[in-house]
């Protein structure tokens, strides 16, 4: 055994000499760089934004760092309350109190735009803070801002520095309101401490009156405070409110869960797509070598040193590479926070805050997983390169051997994945499992993709005839191709799966929303009345007696927190409405004497809900049957459905969040002028107004933000799969260059070379068509059909459009020609005598 | 046939400070058709600069080649290429065929490409003497050296060019194969009408050529067939 002072030394050496090869050719060493930068990125960044949600979920609700013990919040689960017991409250000496009210707007440029008012001066940490010198009070806002320009026209909107920068907004910019003409004050970011993530902040007063919401509060916050201080308070507690523990940040993390889920899915997808291209560039870089490493075998360098050497070369890369990429992806995921933060907000109606940077404790994981991948990519190709035959005779034969035995190889692991998805998707109970289900369909497909293209290629050649040899050439030369660059192909297939399932499952389940939106929304005008419903039945009784009105209640069950009720009223327009999945006999008519309920999918999918299950509603009533499931898309709860009278015998003082106008039944109404009348009564200003398109529009704008974070994703996956294509391209330039001296030589014209490296690309992108089509659609079904509704409780069925097939085609073509361009143009442009010259080499 | 007119040619230095790296140096010659030329010389004398100046791969620095008539450095890329196409045929010391291609797709590659009609009774003869009547079906990794540089033989002379250039056409090969290869190449290089220009390091492989010149310092002299 040599001794280790003698060896190390050697080691250097090898390694210095294998090192000769990156200063000729530096791009290869820029091109393993990038797969293993790449596959860190995306990685980091999802686990990064995700570790910040967790982290706010368990910090709970916070704001200038003061977290609230418990809420104060509607004694009968309405949505607001009047600030009249707020304001007794702190006439008993209850200051720890922080009155707030929520409000969402519809900008005119921006989307829409959630606020929480609060009142400044009840909160510990105030503005003036920094005016007065209290060094008790943490100071909010720039020094150059004093407490009025919190309290009085035009006020100050204060907004985290991600979410402006996620909405165009620049400081001291005011955003314009649809439907009325008043704007949000201008807008100033908040410090890192603030807490404040997709809500903005503004005074509660302000905020009442934009909003047309004078003298009401959405909750409480109570603000630490002694246990008999506490008790106190609950004593004294006016009739309409009750006290709700923060018990929040377990239910929240547990609500979004599936989210997150989904996310950290998503990283895999693009760790694994990253580590294809930085196994593809390992490879190259092997290949490439070849006969220096035999040169090396024969002038004595033992195996093991070999594998010593290419070992701490790639241990270099991997260490370099993890360190650029965390650094990358700590920075894509303060970019990306806003965005998931939208999805939680619409989703869950979670918030969570948007630090200004996003930075892990410890970039271990991450680290620890690359190197594991890099060292599971690197054993093949360093096996093989170490072993190879000390003879250069048949290397060709056997390079080409060995690519045709790969081919098959991975149609039996792409088969074995696809037999375990059908079987996952039997027997699918859990998301796990659905996701796992998930991951075999992508990986299956890819790595059908070779083996695949080489079927399709000997079926393309056979149709060529032989009177054009250009085309003869281009296919049987694309066979070629395959060796080296199926990886890379194979990339961008995972990533174009990725896309079109994503996009069809997207596509379906908006026309399903859309469909389910079109069903639902019974009546043609909704109106925001919080009270006065009474006036308003008198009224429309006296001044249009065709116009029917309904009451919309959604509450809370007392007991069983996660479960959402809401009523129907007891109108054929609205019973109509409810599409049902599946129902007992007889259901509709036991449902009208309210006999039972209707319960919603998520329920019986998430929470074991069945028909004829009895379920508890309130004391003093018997339990009732579940009638009915029914869709109910987009809700993060699960939700019971109630006809008005029940929901009355449980929830008798409950006050309805809105009501709904239709015509009563046969009769005509002409709904404007009945508004313009409403309007001019005064009992309705015009903001209070809803019509159902405008409904249709913002549900669907919400629904088109949900997907941000996922959309960007993914398209962020296959500019990686981009960047790997170029890669292999750059990368493949030597092993191309006899190709091209004989076309040369033989009379092919540089434009008609530079045609042909583009067009053999083009067609290895076109056939990847024939994975990509049939496994985008089978990832669609797989989406709908198990992941979503095991995720989310919905169900919707997939929607295949044609047009999105040829649009696929269209961008692995654009993806492909874009990545291969500059590296075809180099290897055309070099002369025929040095490109005879490489051949020598 | 082709004419080379004081062709002078020298390599950018590396290195601002080094001095450019001339290689031929007022070189001028004449092939006429049917005739063959070998050119000798030392490793690193230009001789294979010549060869590809001459074939219209590499542009002198001073000087004309005529080839056919046709001035080759004031063609348009799509004319040269054409040009290449349909009169000339390359043999290399790398045999150089295409590896996805079969033997008989590989020899009519270039006849093909030029659209000509193909003379099958002189593509049968070809395969006969260059005894690869049998591999047509092959892929050329599928052939031993010796086949493979048979073939390429046949694909450079196909279609029955003006002018072959060859670059150590049996550099690859041992002594009897080089002389069964050389053999069969000025032999059928002869029967096509064609000229060769060819270059070599080996004496006995530039004896096959009608005329042997040695290129010394950038010029060309004389040398004897030995």
């Amino acid at each position: 055994m040599t001794k280790p002072s003698a060896t190390m030394p050697a080691v250097m050496t090898v390694s210095h000499a294998l090192a000769g090869h990156y200063r000729r050719h530096p791009l290869q060493a820029l091109f393993l760089f990038t797969g293993i930068v790449i596959a860190t990125v995306l990685l980091v960044a999802t686990q990064l934004i995700n570790a910040q949600a967790q982290a706010s979920y368990a910090k709970g609700t916070q704001l200038f760092e003061q977290n609230p013990i418990g809420y104060l919040v509607a004694a009968q689960g309405q949505r607001q309350f009047s600030m009249a017991s707020y304001v007794a409250l702190r006439r008993q000496g209850f200051d720890q109190l922080l009155p707030v009210l929520h409000h969402n707007f519809q900008s005119q440029h921006h989307g829409i735009i959630a606020v929480m008012g609060i009142d400044w001066l009840s909160l510990p940490a105030t503005p003036q803070a920094s005016a007065n010198g209290n060094s008790q009070v943490k100071p909010i806002a720039p020094a150059d801002l004093t407490l009025e320009d919190f309290l009085l026209p035009p006020y100050r909107l204060m907004m985290a520095p991600a979410r402006m920068t996620q909405l165009a907004l620049s400081a001291d910019q005011t955003i314009a309101l649809t439907n009325t003409t008043s704007s949000l004050p201008p807008v100033i970011p908040a410090p890192d401490n603030s807490g404040v993530g997709h809500q903005a902040l503004m005074d509660l007063q302000a905020l009442q009156a934009i909003s047309n919401r004078q003298g009401m509060l959405s909750a409480i916050w109570v603000l630490p405070m002694s246990e008999q201080r506490l008790a106190q308070l609950q004593q004294q507690l006016p009739p309409d409110l009750r006290f709700r523990p923060a018990a929040e940040p377990l239910s929240q993390a547990a609500l979004a869960e599936s989210l997150h889920l989904n996310l950290a899915a998503m990283g895999l997808l693009s760790f694994v797509v990253g580590l294809f291209l930085a196994f593809n560039a390992i490879q190259f870089s092997y290949t490439d070598r070849q006969p220096l490493l035999r040169r090396l075998r024969l002038s004595g360098t033992s195996q093991r040193q070999l594998y010593q050497a290419l070992s701490i070369e790639l241990l270099l890369f991997v260490l370099v590479g993890s360190a650029v990429g965390y650094w990358l992806g700590a920075w894509l995921a303060t970019l990306l926070l806003p965005g998931l933060g939208q999805t939680l907000a619409q989703l869950y109606g979670v918030y969570i805050s948007y630090p200004n940077k996003v930075i892990a404790d410890l970039p271990l994981m991450p680290l620890l997983m690359t190197s594991l991948a890099a060292l599971l990519a690197a054993i093949v190709p360093m096996r093989q390169i170490v072993q190879q035959p000390l003879l250069n005779r048949y290397r060709q034969q056997i390079a080409q051997h060995q690519a045709r035995n790969r081919d098959r190889q991975l149609l039996l692991v792409a088969l074995a994945c696809l037999l375990v998805a059908v079987a996952l998707s039997l027997w699918a109970n859990s998301l796990w499992h659905g996701l796992a289900c998930l991951a075999l369909v992508l990986l299956g497909g890819a790595l059908a993709l070779p083996a695949a293209l080489r079927a399709s290629l000997s079926i393309v050649q056979r149709l060529v005839p032989a009177n054009r040899p250009l085309l003869q050439w281009l296919i049987a030369d694309s066979r070629w191709l395959l060796g080296p660059a199926a990886i890379s192909l194979m990339a961008m297939t995972l990533a174009l799966v990725a896309n079109s399932g994503l996009n069809t499952m997207i596509g379906s389940f908006r026309a399903a929303t859309l469909d389910w939106l079109e069903q639902r929304l019974a009546a043609p005008i909704y109106l925001s009345v919080a009270d006065g419903q009474r006036q308003l039945g008198d009224w429309l009784s006296q001044h249009a007696p065709q116009v029917a009105i309904a009451e919309r209640h959604t509450l809370r069950h007392g007991q069983l927190a996660h479960i959402e009720i809401a009523s129907l009223p007891p109108m054929a327009a609205f019973r109509n409405s409810i599409e049902l999945i599946e129902q007992v006999a007889d259901a509709p008519q036991q449902f009208a004497q309210g006999q039972g309920i209707y319960i919603s999918e998520r329920h019986q999918r998430l929470d074991g809900g069945e028909l004829d299950q009895q379920v508890w509603l309130c004391d003093g009533l018997p339990n009732v049957p579940v009638l009915g499931v029914y869709h109910d898309y987009g809700n993060p709860r699960s939700q019971w459905l109630l006809d008005e009278k029940l929901l009355r015998q449980c929830w008798p003082q409950h006050i309805a969040q809105s009501t709904a106008l239709l015509a009563a039944e046969g009769a005509e109404v002409d709904w404007p002028q009945v508004m313009t009348a409403l309007s001019d009564s005064g009992l309705i200003r015009p903001e209070q107004i809803i019509d159902q398109q405008q409904i249709k529009k913002m549900a669907m704008a919400v629904f088109d933000q949900t997907f941000t974070v996922t959309e960007a994703l993914n398209g962020l996956t296959l500019l990686v799969a981009g960047i790997g294509i170029f890669c292999a391209t750059s990368a493949i330039h030597h092993h191309r260059v006899q190709q091209q001296a004989q076309l040369a030589a033989m009379g092919v014209s540089q434009s008609q070379r530079l045609l042909m490296i583009l067009s053999q690309w083009s067609l290895l992108a076109l056939l990847s068509m024939i994975i990509v089509w049939p496994f985008g659609t089978l990832l669609a079904w797989v989406l709908a059909s198990l992941v979503t509704p095991l995720a989310f409780g919905w169900s919707f069925s997939t929607e295949l459009v044609w047009q999105h097939y040829p649009v696929l085609a269209v961008l692995a073509l654009a993806c492909v020609v874009v990545a291969t361009l500059w590296p075809s143009w180099r290897l055309h442009r070099v002369s025929i005598a040095s490109l005879l010259k490489e051949v020598d080499e | 046939m082709l004419e080379l007119e004081t062709i002078s040619h020298w390599f950018e230095p590396t290195a601002a400070a080094d001095p450019a790296q001339r290689v031929l140096h007022d070189v001028s010659l004449t092939l006429q058709q049917g005739q063959s030329l070998a050119l000798m010389g030392n490793s690193g004398s230009g001789k294979s600069t010549l060869l590809q100046i001459a074939a219209g791969l590499e542009h002198p620095n001073q000087g004309q080649v005529r080839l056919a008539g046709q001035p080759l450095y004031q063609l348009s890329d799509n004319q040269l290429s054409a040009l290449r196409r349909d009169k000339i045929g390359f043999v290399f010391q790398q045999f150089n065929l295409l590896p996805g291609l079969t033997v008989g797709d590989n020899i009519l590659f270039q006849s093909r490409l030029s659209q000509q009609p193909i003379d099958n009774q002189w593509l049968k003869h070809l395969m006969t003497e260059l005894a690869i009547d049998d591999l047509q079906h092959r892929l050329p990794e599928q052939l031993s050296g010796g086949q493979q540089q048979r073939v390429a033989i046949a694909r450079a002379i196909a279609h029955k060019p003006c002018i072959v250039f060859a670059d150590e056409p049996t550099g690859n090969l041992n002594d009897s194969l080089s002389h069964s290869v050389m053999a069969l190449l000025s032999h059928l290089i002869k029967q096509a009408n064609s000229s060769l220009l060819m270059v070599t390091h080996s004496a006995a492989m530039a004896g096959y050529a009608d005329t042997v010149l040695e290129l010394h310092q950038g010029q060309l002299t004389e040398a004897s067939p030995a």
